[in-house]
């Protein structure tokens, strides 16, 4: 290559290692000028250095570290879960501890509440019951019914909660209005009363043999004659 | 129920592993890669603190697209053109200072004498006044020890335009330095 070019190339890379380039720089004047550039780019270099910051390095490291999830997290979780679950069934196991009853719900207050609430229903209800179909229903509670003549049409029978528990509900005709009739097993937590009456309704507790009679009517009934002829059709049934 | 408190190993042991030959690779290329990235930063915005800001974003980047990294060994190109993006970005946030060049005092531990520290700071001076297109392929080749095809791949131009550049780089720097020196040698008497 001729001078110029040589020139051009020492400018453009003074450690050019091409052959081309290796073999040139050995001739004098190229030589020179090759080392009076080598020696420029030298200076180049030691300008160029600029210090660079100390903690520099750790700055760049720090947040790697925080972004770096825990993998030594130990089994944590595990002890609490189960820990949750030992809460969870304490809690759920209290529901079994039967609470001194300080207050039990007075008999009439459950079975008027009762009445109110279902009287829409109750009210128009006809599901034509037959002595069988009411028969079912009494079973569990120790009861039975011989025929429906002296209680007359049933309107409604079926299980119900009463106080926390089930009894039979029945809906039978009356005089006036309906009659509703609850057989509750005799170990129900409840304040006794023979006689109640409230919001327009009225009614007896007899205790049967394994379950209590409530009947409950309006204020029209004859309630002692309703109270006498039910527990007669049920007594008779042994 | 003991068995229960034994810590299953395999699936977070590979997740962590992962995330460990990571944080190595990583380190690696902090440890041997910060200082040649930030004298380049330095040479492309005149300002240390940008520098170190743009070699923190740089670095960032890189953490979070490092499994694209596949042979180290062009981790320093890579880093560098995640760099250069990181300082166009600052132009386009207009986030330039307008650098008073005088105030970049830059300490100089190579100097061997006043008279070299002179011309080493007129040299800086220099540099810093090179245009953009002229300064890159310099820094690149003499702060990064790129040849003229990597250069040209980095800069994404061809080869001749990288050399031609190199050459008027240099050339005009060789100039502005003989003239500086020719002043002063009048002024020296």
């Amino acid at each position: 290559m001729d001078e110029l070019e040589f020139r051009r190339r020492v400018y453009a890379d003074p450690n050019d290692m091409h052959p081309d380039f290796l073999s040139a720089s050995t001739h004098a004047a190229n030589r020179q000028f090759l080392d009076e550039m080598k020696n420029f780019n030298h200076k180049l270099e030691q300008a160029m250095n600029v210090p660079v910051p100390k903690n520099l390095p750790d700055n760049l490291m720090l947040p790697q570290r925080l972004a770096q999830p825990e993998h030594r997290e130990g089994p944590g979780w595990r002890y609490l879960a189960i820990a949750a679950s030992i809460a969870f069934a304490l809690g759920f196991s209290t529901r079994f501890i039967p609470l001194p009853a300080d207050s039990p719900p007075a008999i009439g207050q459950v079975a008027i509440q009762h009445v109110e609430a279902e009287m829409p229903f109750t009210r128009y209800v006809d599901e034509q019951v037959t002595l069988t179909a009411v028969n079912v229903k009494l079973a569990p509670y120790g009861a039975h019914l011989n025929d429906m003549q002296q209680l007359g049409k049933i309107y409604f029978v079926n299980h119900c909660m009463f106080a926390g528990g089930p009894a039979a509900h029945l809906v039978i005709a009356g005089e006036h209005e309906r009659i509703n009739l609850f057989l509750v097993p005799m170990d129900r937590p409840l304040k006794m009363e023979s006689r109640f009456a409230a919001q327009g309704l009225q009614g007896e507790v007899v205790s049967m043999q394994s379950y209590r009679l409530v009947v409950v009517t309006g204020m029209q009934e004859n309630l002692e004659q309703v109270t006498a002829t039910v527990k007669a059709s049920l007594e008779r049934a042994i | 129920m003991i068995s229960l408190f034994k810590r299953k190993k395999p699936k977070a042991d590979a997740v962590s592993k992962g995330i460990a030959v990571k944080q190595k690779r990583y380190e690696a290329l902090v440890y041997t890669l910060h200082a040649d990235l930030f004298r380049y930063a330095f040479w492309l915005c005149h300002n240390r603190q940008i520098a170190e800001d743009l070699v923190q974003e740089t670095f960032l980047r890189a953490w979070k697209a490092l499994d694209s990294l596949k042979d180290e060994h062009a981790a320093k190109a890579w880093l560098i053109t995640i760099l250069r993006r990181e300082n166009a970005r600052r132009f386009e946030r207009k986030q330039f200072d307008l650098v008073d060049l005088d105030d970049q005092q830059v300490p100089d531990k190579h100097s061997p004498g006043p008279e070299q520290d002179m011309e080493n700071e007129l040299l800086r001076r220099h540099i810093s006044e090179l245009a953009l297109e002229y300064r890159e392929p310099l820094l690149l080749q003499v702060i990064g020890g790129f040849s003229g095809e990597e250069i040209a791949d980095i800069l994404n131009l061809n080869k001749n335009t990288v050399m031609t550049r190199l050459f008027r780089a240099r050339n005009q720097l060789k100039e502005a330095l003989d003239h500086d020196n020719t002043i002063r040698g009048r002024s020296n008497g």
